[in-house]
């Protein structure tokens, strides 16, 4: 009997097996690798008996580096502020899709290709259209009368640059999402703020943004932590430059990890990002829940 | 709801210029690709002129571009494959089999949180040791782990909305719990499984990061490929394009024919029903 149930459960347990496997093996087993070598001094050119424990040095010797401090609080703003556009223009594209065009096929079509293309490619084409020499974008400013600034070599611009881009690809996202969630809306609490004589904007306010709250809430989670891990895009765009006007943590652990080969600061400075990261999904997924309670 | 002519006039031009702005950088790419040198080079840039394919010969015969689409479907087509299978089998386990619990599900999960850029520097060395750095495996490999927690997550709240009569009907007729998974869960959660696999493939078609490190010469993957049109001197704008281009359709495409499966997949976790 006893063996049976043991026998019973092995079969069950067998259809986890490979997924154990692998993520012990790749990603649970490098995770503790990249948290041990994160207090080795571990050069990647130099060979490995010269690889020692210098405890918390390398995490000392991080927040010592001007270029990881600036990385760091750029991310998050950059976090912050992506986020807090894309979703300003999704609900207002999305408010205005709901209720104004009942065809969203070709629409939708359009809005998801941004989100399809590939990161790397999306660098390398607003690359093209940044160009100083033959690019679009400066062309088409100057249509309508404005000199355009030589994008990329210049640091507040680069930034801005890549603000631009990052709201090209993401924004459809967000207005998908957010435009789901208001189809899914119950119809009569409309119709009745209607015959009560809301107007629009107060509807809008009062009824569509509070009852979004929850898919709002998921959205912002996915895209801040997509946003804090840039990298693709802009180490297409700017290679983090110029200087390191526009690094983000990804582009400065790269840079440290496989420029510098400086592997135990590589990893000390992922970790921080991870605790960052952690402590961020928390907060954000007891918020949420707490929205689905009430 | 009510909207005076004016509004709409408005509101349709707000509409207009914000999907122009969306489409026009992929006009863009796609259009400087048809472009001969002389016309990429030339300013003002030019919306009208002759096309020519000379960008693609050009990025074919000197980069071996095909051979990189090759490599990044060969890695992206049977990761995707693998993490279905086996992340359908582990939603099968936890979500119907109870096997593991809450702890293995937190584990799987919480691991698809985690910044690529923290794995990819002792993957490197992993792969290095293993001697598969360079190879179909790494990428297929890492691929892999990465998609299962998602694959895992989304087909676990997909079968929470699956009634349980056919299985426990099937187990009275004597079916194994394998007969059960093949016979029964797969089939009845293809429309999961078509969501699941989009995102998978687009995760890993579009993937740099793990490219970029884990291969590089024997295995090169598109958007690799694309990258390094791009030196310090001088970018052959044109048949860069072409790469991007060739790189970004086949996904793009992908997504228009499946959009219906993409959306679902997209509001999956956001929105329910």
């Amino acid at each position: 009997m006893r063996t049976n149930k043991i026998k019973n459960y092995l079969n069950r347990f067998v259809f986890v097996v490979p997924s154990i496997i692998l993520i012990s093996g790749f990603t649970l087993y490098p995770l503790i690798f990249a948290f041990v070598n994160s207090f080795k001094k571990y050069k990647l050119t130099e060979p490995n008996n010269n690889i020692k424990f210098i405890g918390f040095e390398n995490y000392i010797e991080i927040f010592k580096q001007k270029e990881f401090i600036e990385a760091l609080i750029r991310t998050i703003g950059l976090t912050i502020l992506l986020v807090i556009v894309e979703l300003l223009i999704g609900i207002i594209i999305a408010v205005i899709l709901s209720d104004s065009f009942k065809g969203h096929g070709i629409i939708r079509s359009v809005l998801l290709l941004p989100i399809a293309a590939t990161p790397v490619i999306v660098g390398l084409t607003w690359k093209l259209m940044y160009d100083p020499r033959v690019g679009v974008i400066n062309y088409l400013l100057n249509l309508i009368g404005i000199e355009g600034p030589v994008w990329l070599a210049n640091s507040r611009w680069a930034l801005l640059a890549v603000i631009i881009m990052d709201v090209w690809q993401w924004t459809p996202f967000m207005v998908i999402i957010l435009l789901a969630g208001i189809l899914g809306q119950p119809k009569d609490l409309y119709e009745a703020a209607l015959v009560d004589g809301a107007n629009r904007f107060r509807v809008v306010t009062k009824i569509t943004i509070p009852l979004l709250k929850r898919v709002m809430g998921v959205a912002i989670l996915i895209r801040a932590s997509d946003v804090f891990r840039l990298f693709d895009q802009i180490w297409m765009l700017t290679r983090g430059g110029p200087g390191t006007a526009t690094e983000t943590l990804t582009v400065r652990i790269y840079r440290t990890g496989f420029s510098y080969f400086e592997m135990g600061e590589a990893s000390a400075m992922s970790f921080i990002m991870l605790i960052i990261m952690m402590i961020f999904i928390i907060f954000a997924i007891k918020k949420i829940n707490l929205l689905e309670e009430t | 709801m009510r909207i005076s002519k004016i509004n709409l006039i408005i509101i349709t031009i707000l509409i207009i210029l914000f999907l122009t702005f969306e489409i026009f950088p992929i006009y863009w790419i796609i259009s400087n690709s048809f472009k001969s040198y002389k016309d990429i080079a030339f300013y003002p840039p030019k919306f009208i002129f002759t096309p020519s394919i000379n960008n693609y010969i050009d990025a074919i015969q000197r980069s071996n571009f095909l051979y990189a689409i090759r490599d990044s479907a060969v890695a992206s087509i049977s990761s995707v494959i693998l993490a279905v299978l086996f992340g359908s089998m582990a939603a099968y386990g936890i979500a119907r089999l109870k096997v593991g619990g809450t702890g293995l599900l937190i584990f799987i999960i919480s691991s698809r949180m985690l910044p690529i850029i923290i794995l990819i520097l002792p993957l490197y060395i992993i792969f290095t040791r293993l001697k598969l750095i360079d190879t179909y495996y790494s990428l297929i490999i890492s691929y892999t782990t990465f998609l299962l927690s998602f694959v895992i997550w989304q087909m676990i709240s997909f079968l929470k909305e699956v009634p349980k009569e056919i299985e426990e009907a099937a187990i009275i007729d004597g079916c194994n719990y394998w007969q059960i998974f093949f016979k029964i869960i797969l089939p009845i959660s293809k429309p999961g499984l078509i969501a699941v696999s989009i995102f998978s493939f687009l995760g890993a078609w579009n993937d740099y990061l793990f490219a970029s490190i884990l291969t590089g010469s024997k295995v090169l993957t598109a958007p690799v490929a694309s990258s390094l049109f791009l030196t310090d001197r001088y970018v052959p704008w044109g048949p860069m394009a072409a790469a991007c281009t060739m790189t970004m359709l086949p996904a793009l495409i992908f997504i228009l024919i499946v959009q219906k499966q993409m959306i679902k997949g997209l509001t999956m976790g956001a929105v329910k029903g």
